[in-house]
């Protein structure tokens, strides 16, 4: 046996090295980084993720950040706004890391004449006549501007800020900041300035991370301080506790920033849930050692508190370590995981588990013993006995005896109608994740994000990669013509889809400029053979000259004639012709372009992917696919983000744009497309599918797998921890009661209250599994040194001090985690509710249901296992000495 | 658009490379460099490879004819490969105090069209040389300084910054040439982003050769970073100074194939 001065050196030496310890993961957690994005949860070899990995590298794209200029009072096409649109869109420009920016002010209109193109800029200038230009230009190209830079409504402008494609997340941040410091210089009562993007999420996540530690944390550790101290009302009561906690908490954190991890969603929960679930341990050490006190009458001396001390933690070390391993167990299972963070949030947590049960094996005994280094009179702790004698919950406990005996058929009832519910409402749970979702309706990300896909084409996005077996085969006008077809056809099939971007409106547009004042039908001379000026009996050097410059210039722009004009008659034949001609329910407009088209009036008639040869003037598909080439030249540079060749692409990117981006409209929208292209694409072509919102089902569906594992695995190894603890597989079984009734609780509250099963809240069901299997390790431990010491009324004396332990502990853990509701994330307050949710359950199972079922075992308990045996030898040495 | 084609290929191989250096003695040799660069005509006949990250090769054949009419300099580029648009034919010709002039031929339509398109820095015909490194600059529009001397594959050379005075003279926040002291040639250019500090893009030269008296690269490659693109451009056939048909220079010839 230790004397007295080496038991105080030891002390000290566990203090000191707590301390140095403390001071060296204190240094540690400054390295600590927030990583926000998504693509942190999703595995590198996940299919998605590779193909979209593949259409950036391939296209060049990266996530855009949208700043949006709204006007409440007048229009944002106004000379001031346009003005101010302008500024904002040089100065983004400028700024170091943006690859492009694209805007009502700097964006081109391509106008036709007999003569030729003219590339113009959509806004002239703000006088009165540019202005009319302006708004003649937007209008002639509507698909062009409204949707993407411009509401139909001319409320909302769009600033479109294309980061360059190897900007880091630090720099993406920094440009995000800037255009919010812009935002902050224009805003006004009239102007607001919404954002959104994937640069935008993720620098909002980022943020309530950041600030989720900084209240989380505090806000639990402030619930458990108040859970501590009205049940041992003494400031050491809650001190000592909380102290080993804060140290546990912070080693591990500590050792994250040592380890080089950084603070996802799923980690920022550790040291919240350290501080949770760690605080049962230290409940249970003080609550044993208070009520040691109370038996005793003459002063302790410090040897004797020692001797104290170490019976009554030997007396709960078994149960309490027990109820580390199966939370550290339902930790564990995380590891199981498909999802990165989630591996690391689990093995973190269960080392934090281990820390919380060192520091509450030897930090608290320490500080106790030092405390009180001359001993103690143990009866001011009377005190203690007689406070909580006069709140003991007699009523509630009395109750429970009273189920226990005879409500075995209500409590049948009640268990069967859960699991019933249960097993009809499981299937009901919503699997998916919705960043945006995560942030409150209220939230400025959540509104902006709604002002995008009211007013513009949507902030959800779909990539479809097409690639044809040969070079420019993307090209091919058959090929195009379906793709025209596609770009109608899904907006009307799934109503999520607002808007379908490719390259057919650009050829479209470049169609109906080049043929300007061609005559449909028109028969032309043959080709000439290939020119080169390096051939044998080349043009190098050749003789006279055969023709002036301006000679030849003349030939060529007096060839056209101005076309005859129309009488009414024929004005009126050509419009009932278009208006018959047209589709049921076309718009006036399409009507008058159809009208338009009869004459060619401005190379209307050629508005289409040319599909035609001999409207060409062609014999064969071929020459239309060198038509197409040939127009790629004009645009040369202009469709790199679309087409991987300039001349001859194999490949072509088309982008599907969304207003809805849950997992469920994804798959919708995805299974459609699927359907098109496997019904119209030719044997040899292959197509893709990716973009930031496949990463919400793909989420989903890791979730849901990860959820299945996890739980399997988790059930799995405290089932065998109970099967070992009680050597019995019936007693063990028995013991996991409360487990399921915890799961069932949380899976019914998910549907009931509307939760999704998330990222997030899909952590939840392992977990509760590992703690809710405390409340039963508590009881039957208990329940079983009562009957082998031959209590009289076992339940009773169980209730009298275990039981009200399990209700204390229950309902602080539960009010610890309703601190979560404090979050900035709607599935961290919704954790905070379904924990609660799921602790209730499990304690009160415990309580009621676990005596209801070992009364009815023969011998529920076998022998007892040799520590028990030592101890209750030890005692019998103590109490001798 | 194909806008300042002309100056497209001449500076890629000669002027571009020289325009944004200082000599030993400052300006006016660099003056003197670009001068002795301006031949009064030009034949090319080029291959450009357009090779990606992954290996991929895209191949473009190009010819291109030059002329110095009073100093504005007139082009003709013919499209030869790939085959879909062989025969496609651009003429630009050069104003004084205007945008320069731009005509289009499309062999699929037998029609020639005049384009009218500001400035651009797109890419030239996807490669990874843009529009503005096709067109290089004023000699007024920067300045120079030399940083050290190096030799790059064996030669001789000085290292020298340009920095632009204004953001709207280049795309670049600064370039740095590697100038060979005996040709005056820039054997590496590094083009930087506008904050200066990021290197965007990396031209070689390889092969230097004098051809009529004037020294160019058979091979010039030109690589962006970020993406690992890279455009290899190879000069097969080269003449300078040679007796060129004004006829071509139309839109005539445009239309018809004939000078």
């Amino acid at each position: 046996m230790k004397t007295e001065k080496s038991r105080k050196r030891l002390d000290i030496i566990i203090l000191i090295i707590t301390a140095v310890l403390t001071g060296l993961a204190a240094v540690q957690i400054s390295k600590l980084k927030i990583d926000s994005s998504v693509e942190v949860f999703i595995p590198e070899k996940n299919a998605t993720r590779i193909i979209n990995d593949g259409i950036r590298r391939e296209f060049g794209s990266s996530d855009s950040i949208l700043m949006g200029i709204e006007a409440r009072f007048d229009k944002i096409t106004t000379a001031e706004n346009l003005f101010m649109i302008e500024e904002i869109t040089a100065e983004l420009k400028s700024f170091p890391g943006v690859e492009d920016v694209i805007s009502l002010t700097n964006m081109e209109y391509i106008e036709s004449s007999s003569e030729g193109m003219e590339v113009l800029s959509l806004l002239e200038g703000t006088s009165d006549e540019e202005l009319s230009l302006f708004r003649y230009r937007l209008n002639d190209w509507q698909e062009m501007y409204y949707g993407t830079v411009l509401s139909p409504d001319e409320t909302l402008a769009a600033v479109i800020v294309q980061p360059e494609n190897d900007t880091s997340e630090e720099e993406q941040a920094a440009i995000y900041e800037f255009i919010e410091v812009l935002a902050g210089r224009y805003a006004s009562d009239n102007l607001s300035f919404p954002m959104a993007g994937k640069p935008v999420l993720k620098k909002e996540i980022s943020r309530s991370v950041f600030r989720d530690v900084f209240v989380l944390v505090p806000v639990a550790a402030f619930l458990i301080i108040i859970v501590l101290f009205l049940y041992f009302r003494k400031v050491e009561g809650v001190l000592f506790p909380i102290l080993s906690l804060a140290v546990s908490c912070l080693w591990v954190m500590g050792l994250m920033g040592l380890l080089g991890l950084t603070f996802t969603m799923a980690s920022i929960l550790v040291p919240v849930l350290l501080l949770v679930v760690g605080s049962a341990y230290g409940i249970h050490v003080m609550a044993h050692f208070y009520e040691a006190l109370t038996e005793e009458t003459a002063y302790i001396d410090f040897m004797k508190l020692c001797g104290l001390l170490k019976y009554e933690t030997g007396k709960i070390i078994t149960s309490v370590i027990l109820a580390g391993v199966t939370t550290a167990a339902g930790f564990i299972s995380q590891l199981s995981s498909p999802l990165g963070p989630f591996r690391i949030f689990g093995i973190m947590s269960a080392v934090g588990i281990g820390f919380s049960l060192l520091t509450t094996f030897f930090l608290i005994p320490a500080l106790i013993r030092l405390r009180y280094p001359r001993g103690l009179d143990p009866r001011p702790f009377h005190r203690i006995k007689d406070v909580r004698a006069s709140s003991e919950p007699k009523g509630t406990f009395g109750i429970f005896e009273k189920l226990v005996v005879r409500g075995k058929l209500p409590i049948l009832l009640i268990g069967l109608i859960l699991f019933g519910t249960t097993a009809y409402l499981i299937p009901k749970i919503t699997i998916g994740t919705n960043l945006i979702e995560f942030f409150t309706p209220d939230s400025k990300m959540v509104q902006d994000t709604e002002t995008f896909n009211r007013k513009l084409n949507g902030t959800g996005n779909i990539s479809l990669a097409i690639r044809s077996p040969e070079k420019s085969g993307v090209l091919k006008p058959q090929f195009l013509k379906k793709l025209e077809q596609f770009e109608s056809w899904l907006p009307e099939q799934a109503e999520q889809v607002t808007k379908v971007q490719s390259i057919v409106p650009g050829i479209r547009r470049m169609n109906r400029i080049m043929n300007y004042d061609r005559t449909p039908f028109e028969v032309m001379e043959e080709e000439e053979p290939m020119l080169d000026f390096f051939s044998t009996g080349g043009l190098i050097g050749g003789g006279e000259s055969t023709g002036s410059v301006k000679g030849s210039q003349d030939l060529f722009f007096s060839g056209f004639e101005e076309a005859p004009g129309l009488t009414y008659e024929e004005t009126a034949a050509l419009l009932k012709r278009a208006l018959n001609g047209a589709e049921n329910n076309a718009s006036a407009r399409e009507v008058i372009e159809a009208f338009l088209a009869l004459q060619n009036h401005e190379g209307a008639a050629f508005d289409e992917i040319p599909i035609n040869p001999e409207k060409y003037g062609l014999t064969s598909e071929e020459d239309l696919e060198k038509l197409l080439s040939q127009y790629m030249i004009l645009y040369s540079g202009s469709m790199n983000m679309m087409l991987n060749d300039s001349l001859e692409p194999d490949r072509i990117l088309i982008t599907v744009q969304l207003d809805k981006e849950a997992s469920k409209d994804i798959r919708e929208v995805t299974e459609e497309i699927r359907n098109f292209w496997d019904y119209h694409l030719p044997v040899g072509w292959e197509y893709e599918i990716a973009g930031n919102s496949t990463f919400n089902v793909v989420l989903s569906d890791l979730v849901a797998k990860s959820q299945l594992i996890s739980l399997a695995m988790a059930l799995g190894i405290v089932w065998l921890i109970m099967i070992i603890l009680f050597r019995s597989i019936k007693t063990g079984s028995v013991g996991m009661i409360p487990v399921f009734f915890a799961i069932a609780g949380l899976f019914s509250s998910m549907v009931i209250f509307g939760f999704n099963l998330d990222i997030v809240t899909s952590l939840l069901a392992a977990l509760a599994v590992g703690i809710g299997v405390d409340y039963a390790i508590h009881f039957m431990t208990a329940y079983r040194r009562e009957l082998a010491a031959g209590t009289e009324e076992p339940l009773r004396a169980v209730y009298r001090t275990t039981g009200r332990a399990i209700l204390v502990n229950a309902s602080s853990v539960a009010l610890g985690f309703l601190g979560l509701l404090f979050s900035r994330f709607i599935p961290i307050r919704q954790i905070g509710i379904l924990f609660a949710v799921a602790m209730i359950f499990a304690s009160l199972s415990a309580l009621v249901i676990l005596p209801m079922i070992l009364n009815h075992m023969k011998e529920p308990f076998k022998n007892k296992t040799t520590k028990e045996k030592e101890t209750e030898e030890w005692k019998e040495n103590y109490t001798r000495a | 658009m194909e806008r300042k084609l002309y100056k497209s290929l001449i500076l890629v191989l000669g002027v571009l490379l020289l325009s944004p250096l200082a000599a030993q003695t400052g300006r006016e040799i660099m003056e003197q460099v670009m001068e002795n660069q301006k031949p009064s005509s030009s034949a090319m006949d080029i291959m450009m490879e357009l090779i990606d990250s992954r290996g991929n090769v895209s191949s473009r054949r190009i010819q291109i004819l030059t002329m110095d009419d009073n100093g504005n300099i007139k082009t003709i580029t013919l499209f030869l490969e790939p085959a879909n648009v062989r025969n496609t034919r651009f003429l630009t010709i050069q104003n004084d105090g205007r945008d320069d002039d731009q005509w289009i031929y499309l062999p699929s339509l037998r029609k020639t069209k005049r384009i009218a398109a500001g400035e651009r820095d797109g890419s030239f015909m996807g490669s990874d040389f843009s529009y503005s490194d096709m067109s290089g600059g004023e000699i007024e529009e920067s300045d120079y300084e030399i940083l050290r001397e190096e030799s790059v594959a064996g030669r001789e050379c000085w290292v020298i910054e340009s920095t632009p005075r204004s953001s709207s003279a280049s795309p670049y926040g600064k370039t740095m040439s590697w100038v060979d002291k005996a040709t005056y040639l820039a054997l590496k250019v590094h083009f930087f982003d506008e904050d200066g500090a990021t290197l965007l893009k990396e031209l070689t030269m390889e092969g230097i050769r004098e051809v009529d008296g004037f020294w160019s690269a058979e091979k010039t490659i030109m690589k962006s970073l970020a993406s690992n693109h890279r455009t290899v451009l190879e000069i097969r056939q080269l003449k300078y100074n040679i007796p060129v048909n004004p006829g071509y220079f139309t839109t005539n010839f445009l239309q018809t194939g004939r000078p």
